[in-house]
């Protein structure tokens, strides 16, 4: 029988760190798509998931066993992003604009390119921020709202109506502003 | 209800957060609405497309970092090497009165060849290394080539022979991973008393384009605070082109050097 990614996690905790590596076997690929699809910049992405495992031995001892390790995970690699955007901001307050410019760009260029879900894509990057998280968390990651609220730090139900207003913000982007037959 | 109450319910029936009675309530509904029908088919295709967007997969050196890395939290298994020959005899020192000159001169003529044959057993010790060290050198992974400088790695040690040293200088200026460049340059700062160590750090400075390395090299060469390096600092202090925490850093070591009014 497969160990569990908590029974996993509890020996890492107990020192046993090597452990580890198959803990970032089963989620790098998920941590790195979420960071990918967040920030839009592989480098990036690929800096920010290995941050986000070393954080992960470095605070093991935070780690409730009788909690879910993805939920967890994710609260480490929300944290990671939200701390390298704070430091980034503090650095240059002109990236901002770049930031936003590049985004605007790399949108357009997904449309462009119409190839599999790249128009999903584009119409998921015109969402509001926080919108855009919950949305990938629960329908990317397949986190249950609970979790999600644990790690955005939101009442179960104010996420819930979050959730429900993004989906229809999805729909109307995509039928209005983009033109697809949803 | 509204068509902005019906896209709700809609929500809520895919979320299946609707009770049986309340799903089979909207379905009747949605039947007998056209345009509800599009509006719930367009729905259920958004929800399905949600859930078949791809993953991104990584380039495959992110698992090779990680492992790296994760090699270097575990104590018991890193790889250093002991200089220091394990067998080196001590010599018995004899101790009478009556041939306390012929003892003198015995235990000089000891302590004469167990020096010989210590740094005999250090040099051979040295050259395995060496050998070792090239050999990894070769491989095609960036992983397997950290190892290889790894083995060279101990912080405890400044005994070192010129041609490690060299295999190092050239790693640092030829290999293509910014990671094994970076373990090249803290394995060489063992050796930051060496000139010509000093003076490789310091060219490399001139050409590196990776920030970490960069960052590395200047807090090695900050251990020593060595007149020639501080005009490659100030260059890189009134450089624009350098990333901010490098210039930072310059900046930090030129303090160092009671230049700079903080």
């Amino acid at each position: 029988m497969t160990a569990t990614d908590e029974d996993i996690m509890n020996l890492v905790v107990k020192g046993d760190i090597k452990k580890a590596s198959v803990l970032f076997d089963r989620y790098h690929v998920n941590v790195y798509s979420y960071l990918l699809k967040v920030n839009r910049d592989k480098m990036l992405a690929e800096d920010l998931t290995q941050n986000v495992f070393e954080k992960m031995i470095k605070y093991k001892s935070s780690f409730d066993g009788k909690k879910s390790f993805k939920a967890w995970l994710f609260t480490i690699v929300r944290n990671a992003n939200i701390d390298h955007h704070r430091k980034r901001k503090y650095d240059s307050l002109d990236d901002s604009y770049l930031q936003v410019e590049s985004t605007e760009r790399d949108a357009q260029k997904q449309l462009e390119s119409k190839e599999g879900s790249a128009h999903l894509m584009a119409a998921i990057n015109m969402l509001p921020e926080e919108e855009k998280e919950i949305l990938m968390l629960s329908k990317f990651e397949r986190l249950k709202y609970a979790e999600i609220s644990r790690i955005m730090g939101l009442s179960e139900s104010a996420l819930k109506v979050k959730a429900h207003r993004s989906i229809k913000k999805l729909r109307t982007i995509l039928v209005n502003d983009l033109r697809y037959e949803y | 209800m509204n068509i902005d109450q019906f896209e709700d319910k809609m929500i809520l029936a895919l979320e299946g957060d609707l009770s049986d009675k309340e799903y089979e309530q909207l379905m009747q509904e949605i039947e007998a609405d056209e345009n509800l029908k599009k509006i719930w088919r367009g729905y259920r295709e958004l929800y399905s497309d949600l859930n078949s967007i791809p993953q991104d997969k990584p380039s495959p050196k992110v698992k090779e970092r990680f492992d790296v890395w994760l090699e270097d939290q575990i104590p018991s298994t890193a790889k250093v090497v002991d200089f220091a020959p394990k067998d080196v005899k001590k010599g018995p020192v004899i101790l009478w009165r009556k041939w306390a000159g012929a003892a003198a001169v015995f235990i000089g003529l000891f302590a004469f060849w167990n020096l010989y044959e210590h740094n005999r057993q250090v040099e051979d010790t040295l050259a395995d290394v060496s050998l070792q060290m090239e050999e990894l050198m070769d491989q095609q992974s960036s992983t397997a080539r950290i190892k290889a400088i790894r083995v060279n790695y101990n912080p405890n040690t400044t005994s070192v022979d010129d041609k490690m040293i060299q295999v190092l200088i050239d790693v640092l200026n030829q290999d293509q991973s910014s990671n094994v460049r970076l373990a090249a340059v803290e394995t060489l700062a063992l050796y930051i008393e060496q000139e010509r160590v000093r003076e490789a750090l310091i060219s490399r400075l001139a050409e590196e384009r990776d920030g970490g390395v960069k960052l590395s090299i200047i807090t090695s060469l900050g251990q020593r605070q060595d007149e020639t390096f501080k005009s490659t600092l100030e260059k890189i202090v009134n450089d624009d082109s350098q990333e901010k925490f490098v210039i930072d850093e310059a900046h930090m070591q030129l303090i160092r050097f009671n230049e700079v009014d903080i």
